[in-house]
């Protein structure tokens, strides 16, 4: 029985710690909550942490009610990231994290005055053109056609400033 | 008997491998309440469009997120208009948009917007099937492949289109509706936008 337990017990030891080992490290977090400069939740704003040492990065989407739990991260000095269309990207250096602990962020995002997408565009046809468009989500304006461009003469491409096709 | 630690040590050294090839976390907003069979079919289209390039997808509803769970990258698509085939939207033969992706200060965010209405709106013989259920599972196929080409921009951060393929920012009907539809070799080899 002993012999039985011991060839039973020694690889499932064996077995936990390589699964665990590197995650004893990773025991740190980050909690935070997003509002406007007006105190009103920001939902659904993408948040980034980046630990300044390893360069390695974690992303989540805050929820409903603008709150967020990055967890486990390892120890170490962060900067967080909050973007949204409509606000202004919100950068947040010099967040420290020691080992075992909560680091509580709030943070406050500026409305954006525009944006702009990248459109994919299709016609029924096999025929077609490329078309310019500008688009405004802060303005909730929509998409206004820029101009019209043959795709053999513009096969690719392509973003320039403000104009994206 | 060596079997679990041989298990157990293989993991440990795989774990950073395994890590850098998590899935990058989609989360999908709904305006109107989808056909099931078009959602089913539109994630197996983009899953199996982007696992040819080296990218898992790890489905979400921005409905039911809690804000806890963290990805190393990840992606929100906001589907407009009605999932679904109706069988009464017209068809048109003008240039429609079908999907867009944010940019701020020229900066590619990772929000997406697909928009179901123009899909059904240029592929008429989809919205008019005479099966309900199979014109849904065509539709679906057609907006994994408009969703997949808007991950392209969200995921790696890029303005970038492709001249053929579908990294192309114009794709015609025969282009969406064809039996094989992927991204062309290089598109993906071209770095993810590093975080700021």
């Amino acid at each position: 029985m002993r012999c039985k337990l011991t060839r039973c017990l020694y690889p499932a030891v064996a077995l936990c710690l390589g699964l665990w080992l590197p995650l004893l490290g990773q025991n740190s977090r980050i909690t935070g909550r997003i509002t406007d400069a007006a105190g009103a939740v920001v939902a659904a704003a993408v948040v980034t942490a980046t630990q300044v040492d390893s360069g390695s990065t974690r992303q989540v989407l805050c929820n409903a009610q603008g709150y967020f739990q990055l967890a486990p991260l390892p120890p170490g000095e962060y900067r967080i990231e909050a973007i949204k269309p409509g606000f202004k990207p919100l950068l947040r250096t010099g967040v420290g994290l020691s080992p075992g602990l909560t680091a509580n962020v709030r943070l406050q995002m500026d409305n954006a005055e525009v944006s702009e997408t990248v459109p994919q565009v299709a016609r029924n046809s096999d025929r077609g053109f490329l078309i310019a468009y500008m688009c405004d989500f802060a303005l909730g304006s929509g998409c206004e056609m820029l101009e019209t461009v043959s795709p053999s003469s513009a096969p690719g491409v392509t973003a320039a400033s403000g104009l994206l096709f | 008997m060596l079997r679990l630690p041989v298990l157990g040590g293989l993991l440990t050294v795989l774990a950073p491998v395994l890590i850098a090839a998590s899935p990058v976390g989609v989360y999908l907003e709904f305006d109107e309440p989808p056909s099931e069979a078009a959602v089913a079919a539109m994630r197996k289209e983009a899953a199996g469009v982007l696992e040819r390039v080296g990218i898992g997808i790890a489905w979400r509803l921005v409905s039911q997120n809690q804000g806890n769970e963290p990805f190393e990258r990840l992606a929100v698509v906001k589907f407009t208009g009605k999932c679904a085939c109706g069988g009464f939207l017209p068809g048109t033969r003008e240039i429609l948009v079908l999907g867009t992706t944010a940019v701020v200060d020229g900066r590619v965010l990772p929000y997406s917007e697909v928009r179901c209405d123009a899909v059904r709106r240029v592929l008429p013989d989809i919205e008019y099937a005479s099966d309900r259920r199979l014109g849904d599972a065509a539709l679906g196929r057609v907006l994994g492949r408009v969703l997949a080409h808007e991950l392209y921009h969200a995921v790696l951060g890029t303005v970038h289109h492709g001249a053929s393929g579908l990294a192309k920012g114009f794709q015609s009907t025969a282009d969406l509706k064809s039996d094989e539809i992927a991204f062309d070799g290089g598109d993906w080899e071209l770095q993810p936008a590093p975080a700021q």
